[in-house]
């Protein structure tokens, strides 16, 4: 009995403790945002609502699913509150597995509503397109492909490149464009990408560093990558492909947040979420390094003329629904698809 | 009575960490891969090498580890040999340099030479991935040699020549080489980094650990079992070629032992190539530290901004950069490597002396945290310790799942197996009866255990301190899954990268290669020996 | 000063046991050598006794005091007993002197050096091991058993890593500290110089077991089986056959018939110590044909090596014979035994004696062929 004494006074000490941590108010965000940007974001979130935020960021390295992977294993017992995705597929597959609760935040009110979940379940904003970065020293302006279909045109032989559609952004944009050409299109396209030898690359930021040092003539990136090459100095251009009046559009991925059903600080998570799908978080992502195309025509765009405003271009039309759905047996199938 | 209960302590602790960090995240993964929404469901592990194309994964994995061994024989056994048992210039110095590459994380070195030159093929992946394991080799080899009694050097070369005697040296330090060609297998078969950065034009080989990458970022979307249990049956068959490569290790190490009245190896004179023979350990050194180092520093002084040129102002402000937004990150990895290696310190000689007396078997068996992918253990501790049951006991005010603690912890059995490897090898190399001896001493036994046990083990113990440390600052996998694992240093570094900040980035992996260099150096200062063995 | 009692004591794992079943009682302040050949599980006792191996069976006693029985496990440092390991067992790391402070802190630093002097270390204090000889190691390892002021003194082939002219003094030196401080001595050796220059008495074991015991020179001078007479005195035995006559039961040998006088029933083994017989020049009575294998000199006499019978025989000859018998090696010669030679029970070896039950073989085939033990030393 006299043993016990030491541990209960050492549960007392640690109640206590938790009880005094308390008082200091929090939230648990899950962000695949480069951190160098959201941190800044956190911060100012954290000055101005004397909010604490526990923020987790992704690495290259787990191609953005790290958190999903977190958030999926983590279910039994959240310990997010806000998922801030930098693509959409994701969260819409999370929406799925009905881990998310509804929120429909007052200050999305300006974002269209193609961009939000009509339950609330998540809210797009800032987005990045998918788009081609040609390398200006090896190709002149009149020859500037124009579309997704150019991967496949015999000029570029060998000249153009992909990220490996397995994962990121691009699983998302070769996924919707297999539901929306159906299976005879797609399969010209991705039967063209072999036999015209399109370079098929780790990521996209690896594409687009084989177009910025000149090793190849063009390929297709998200803008954030273009506008890294073209703020150190890289003789780049970027072209929104299928533009024209038959063209399919240029496909745009936004950013999006949701809270996760179940986490520890869900009225903290509104706040948070509020804050992150303002116009002003917009703005700032949008004058950042990554360049995000803000998804409120009212909002200013990225100083670079390149990166089109939202309206000024063809979106590409997709369903996030369908695409999240279709997601997991198409990355297996794109992997034996584009490997061998 | 008390001081003799204390003594057991450690490997109470020990049999327990085993138990709760080991087992049990194991286990709990293990019970995925069996137990589906409705009950028993073994469906996913009828898809285990279903595919030809895993088929093939696995052989190009198999060859990617033959040919990095053969890499790390060439460079990090022809590096130990020249320096140990050669006279060549500055083998005292250019010996222990041999260690190098393991400071720096095999993406680090990959990142480096991509930047240099056209990196591509399954021979280049293998010489990057070679070099970067080579040094278990080099250290391996040299404590291979040291261990020869140099008369039966001699004896050889009066009876049957140089050549010969070449070749019963060889011969004799065989067990250590192939122990450490084994750790290197080991690792290049699990390496996915390297060989998915080398994703270069052209590239239609895959290893088999990128293979279980892929089935990892198709678990966030599936909803099939095998979707979502395919990483973790998919590494079942890495983990029993693992555990089958350490039990030859094992059987292997344990015939190279020393007798008691011993005449350390002659230095051979190499004679006219004594020169030439600089060109190896040269070769080596450029490949694993010079080149990727050189690189990052070009990185720090702004080499991939092209619209300015680089400067010292730019490494100026990379490091500052570095600096203030990973500071507090570069703080705490530190700090949770040197709590890892403190865990590893106090539970490992225990566990190494209980497993002593046990079978090969067993003690592969402790391989199996290096074995297995290391985000598969992580998320083992999210299965057993974010269970509701536990949040009641976290809210009473330390919740161990956010904590540091739980990053110690993984960490510390993710290297268990280094360290009591370490530790088992050192055991055995201790005369029982020096231990005996101390037995006859009218002291308690915690005086016998500080004063004779410990600085028996010592070297061995702080060789272990600093691959554990090492190792600890590099891991990125295990830091990914854990909440805490949030702030460590490689994942901001991998972050950087990525979003295009080579600059701070190069500043980031210096920062790291001389934070894994500090323990060792700092061994060499205090002690003013040389680091002679690492494992 | 303490007394030993060891009895039944066994030790092995399952069905093998490397000792015993063995019972032993050594009195206080005797000085016992231990010997046999290697494996004969010499070192074993010795451990069992220090408490270093667990026996399996059996009761061990100190003194009195019931050190280890089946459910009495005393430690070795309550054993009041200090242990000299074979090669020392030295610490690397610590001074000669931090040796004795480590194993008994009451010493104190003057106690300590005052020992050290005692063994022959003065002015070694600082001295780590590996600094050391061999013969200073083994004493620093004698000072450090005698530290902890013991009652036994254990010694596991001390002088066995001790170059051989250091080997005497070491030995004296052993001999003078047991005797200052009435210390029960048992030491381990297999080297029979050693046994008589430390120890009074003579343990002989064989296969685990005692073969013989007692007095040490009695021992040497008379020993009373064949394993004892060629294990420690390098006698040659040969097996005999019983032969009826009208003069009673007589024994044939290479050397002739002897009576059978007086000697329990059960076959007998001839046993000559190399000082009995000798070399003459004819055929005679108790003279048998031989070959001579090799001459060994040891100064004022020499040890030829013969072969009679398919079996070798050493005679010891005075003066150096090296090149003093004609024809030198392989010359033929004869070989006389003394008029009354030993008849001693053939020795039995655990093992053969197993197979005999099962193959019930001839009794004369249990002698073993006397090759001359050498004097192993490991090194």
């Amino acid at each position: 009995m006299i043993r016990l004494r030491p541990l209960l006074a050492a549960a007392i000490f640690l109640a206590a403790m938790g009880c005094s941590s308390e008082e200091t108010k929090s939230v648990s965000l899950y962000c695949a945002l480069d951190q160098e940007h959201s941190e800044r974001l956190v911060q100012l979130f954290e000055k101005e609502q004397g909010v604490t935020v526990k923020p987790r960021f992704d690495t290259e390295g787990q191609k953005t699913v790290g958190l999903v992977n977190a958030i999926l294993d983590e279910k039994d017992r959240p310990r997010c509150d806000v998922f801030w995705n930098n693509e959409l597929a994701h969260t819409v597959r999370l929406a799925q597995k009905d881990m998310l609760a509804p929120y429909v935040s007052p200050a999305a009110a300006a974002v269209p509503d193609r961009y939000k979940d009509k339950n609330g379940l998540w809210t797009g904003f800032a987005a990045r397109a998918r788009v081609l970065i040609v390398n200006t020293d090896l190709v002149a302006e009149a020859d500037f492909p124009k579309s997704i279909w150019d991967l496949i045109d015999p000029k570029w032989k060998g000249k153009c490149a992909i990220a490996k559609p397995v994962t990121g952004t691009t699983l998302t944009h070769f996924t919707a464009l297999a539901l929306m050409l159906g299976v005879e299109g797609f399969a010209k396209l991705t039967d063209g990408i072999k036999s015209n030898e399109v370079v098929i690359l780790k990521s996209n930021g690896a594409t687009m560093r084989e177009v910025a040092s000149g090793k190849l003539h063009w390929a297709l990136t998200d803008t954030d990558d273009f506008h890294v090459a073209l703020q150190k100095g890289h003789k780049v251009a970027c072209v929104f492909p299928d533009q024209d009046e038959t063209g399919m559009g240029t496909m745009l991925i936004p950013n999006s947040v949701s809270i996760i059903r179940g986490g520890p600080h869900p009225e903290e998570a509104k706040k948070l979420v509020d804050f992150i799908v303002s116009e002003r978080v917009e703005a700032m992502l949008a004058a950042a390094k990554s360049a995000q195309i803000p998804l409120r025509p009212a909002v200013k765009g990225p100083a670079e003329a390149q990166i089109k405003a939202i309206g000024a271009f063809k979106e590409l039309p997709w369903d996030p629904a369908q695409t999240a759905l279709a997601l997991a047996s198409m990355s297996e199938r794109f992997e034996t698809l584009f490997e061998r | 009575m008390l001081a003799r209960a204390i003594t057991k302590v450690p490997l109470v602790l020990g049999i327990a960490f085993v138990a709760l960090f080991v087992a049990l995240p194991l286990f709990a993964m293990f019970a995925e891969t069996v137990v589906g929404e409705e009950g028993f469901d073994v469906s996913a592990w009828s898809h285990l090498f279903e595919l030809q194309r895993d088929r093939d994964d696995f052989v190009t994995s198999l060859q990617l580890g033959a040919a990095a061994v053969l890499v790390a024989l060439v460079f990090g056994g022809g590096h130990a040999w020249l320096c140990e048992t050669g006279d060549l210039p500055f083998a005292r110095v250019l010996g222990p340099l041999g260690v190098l590459p393991l400071a720096l994380p095999p993406i680090i070195i990959a990142m480096g030479w991509s930047d240099f030159a056209v990196t591509k093929g399954f021979w280049f992946c293998a010489l990057l991935v070679g070099v970067a394991f080579a040094p278990f080799v080099a250290v391996l080899t040299a404590r291979g040699l040291r261990s020869i009694d140099g008369r039966s050097y001699e004896a050889a070369l009066l009876a049957r020549g140089r050549l010969r005697a070449e070749a019963l040296v060889l011969r004799s330090a065989l067990p250590e080489i192939l122990a450490g060609a084994l750790f290197v297998f080991v690792f290049a078969i699990g390496e996915y980094g390297v060989p998915e950065f080398l994703t270069v034009k052209g590239k239609t080989w895959h290893t088999y650990s990128e293979a279980i990458f892929a089935r990892w970022t198709r678990r966030a979307t599936g909803s099939l079992q095998k979707d979502l249990v395919g990483p973790i049956v998919a590494s079942m068959p890495l983990l029993g070629l693992v555990l089958i490569a350490m039990f030859v290790a094992l059987r292997l190490r344990a015939r190279a032992t020393i007798a008691g009245d011993f005449v350390g190896l002659p230095r051979r004179s190499l004679g006219a190539l004594r020169h030439i023979a600089l060109v190896l350990p040269a070769a080596y050194l450029t490949i694993g530290v010079v080149v990727p180092c050189t690189v990052m520093f070009r990185w720090a002084m702004g080499s991939t901004i092209v619209k300015d040129p680089m400067s010292l102002e730019t490494l100026r402000s990379s490091f500052l950069e570095a600096f203030s937004q990973a500071g507090s990150d570069l703080r705490y990895t530190f700090t949770i490597a040197v709590l890892a290696t403190a865990v590893l310190a106090v539970i490992g000689a225990p566990l190494a002396r209980a497993l002593s007396r046990r079978g090969f078997g067993v003690q592969a068996l402790i391989a199996v945290p290096i074995a297995i992918p290391a985000v598969l253990l992580a998320v083992g501790f999210v299965k057993v310790y974010n269970r509701p049951e536990l949040g009641a006991v976290y809210d009473l005010g330390f919740d161990f799942y956010d904590s540091a603690g739980i990053v110690v912890v993984a960490y510390a059995a993710r290297f268990l197996p280094f360290a009591v490897l370490t530790l088992l090898h050192a055991q055995r190399r201790v005369d029982a009866e020096l231990e005996e001896a101390a037995l006859f001493a009218r002291r308690g036994p915690l005086a016998r255990f500080f004063h004779v046990r410990l600085p028996l083990i010592l070297p061995a113990l702080w060789s272990m301190a600093c691959l554990v440390f090492v190792l600890s600052l590099r891991e990125l996998d295990t830091a990914v899954v854990l909440p805490a694992g949030n702030g460590t240093i490689v994942r901001r570094l991998s972050n950087v990268i990525h979003f295009g900040g080579e600059s701070m980035g190069g500043a980031l992996a210096l920062l790291l290669f001389g934070a894994a260099c500090l323990l060792p150096i700092a061994t060499m200062l205090i002690t003013g020996k040389r680091m002679r063995s690492l494992s | 000063m303490a007394s030993i009692e060891v009895r039944e004591l066994e030790f092995g794992r399952g069905a093998d046991f490397t000792l015993g079943p063995l019972s032993l009682d050594l009195a206080s302040g005797s000085r016992t050598a231990l010997v046999g050949p290697s494996g004969c599980g010499k070192t074993t006792l010795l451990r069992c006794l220090a408490g270093l191996e667990t026996p399996r069976a059996g009761t061990i006693a100190i003194d009195g005091r019931i050190v280890y029985a089946p459910d009495i496990i005393v430690p070795p440092d309550a054993r009041r007993l200090g242990f000299v390991f074979q090669a020392g067992a030295l610490w690397p790391h610590k001074s000669a002197l931090a040796h004795l402070r480590f194993v008994a802190p009451k010493l104190g630093r003057k106690g300590a050096r005052a020992l050290l002097a005692k063994v022959g270390l003065e002015g070694y204090e600082k001295r780590h091991p590996s600094e050391l000889s061999g013969g200073e190691r083994q004493r620093l390892a004698l000072a450090r058993a005698l530290a902890t002021l013991p009652d036994i003194l254990v010694l596991d082939e001390p002088l066995a890593s001790v170059d051989v002219h250091l080997r005497d003094e070491l030995a004296l030196l052993v001999r003078k500290l047991t005797e200052e401080r009435a210390l029960t001595l048992i030491v381990v050796t297999h080297d029979r110089d050693e046994a008589l220059a430390m120890a009074d008495d003579i343990v002989v074991l064989r296969e685990g077991q005692v073969v013989e015991s007692g007095p040490a020179r009695e021992i040497l001078r008379a020993p009373r089986t064949s394993f004892a007479a060629s294990f420690l005195c390098r006698a040659s035995v040969w097996p005999t056959e019983e032969l009826a006559s009208e003069r009673g039961p007589l024994l044939r040998t290479p050397f002739g018939n002897f009576e059978r006088n007086g000697a329990a029933p059960g076959p007998l083994a001839m046993v000559v110590l190399p000082g009995e017989a000798r070399v003459v020049d004819a055929a005679g009575e108790r003279t048998s044909a031989a070959r001579v294998l090799r001459v060994l000199p040891r100064g004022d006499r020499s040890l030829v090596t013969v072969e009679v019978e398919g079996r070798t025989m050493e005679v010891e000859v005075s003066g150096d014979v090296t090149g003093g018998i004609p024809g030198g090696v392989a010359r033929e010669l004869w070989i006389e035994v003394p008029a009354e030679p030993r008849f001693l029970v053939p020795d039995r070896a655990r093992s053969s004696q197993r197979e005999r039950t099962k193959v019930t073989k001839e009794p004369k085939e249990a002698a073993q062929p006397t090759t001359q033990p050498k004097q192993e030393l490991d090194s």
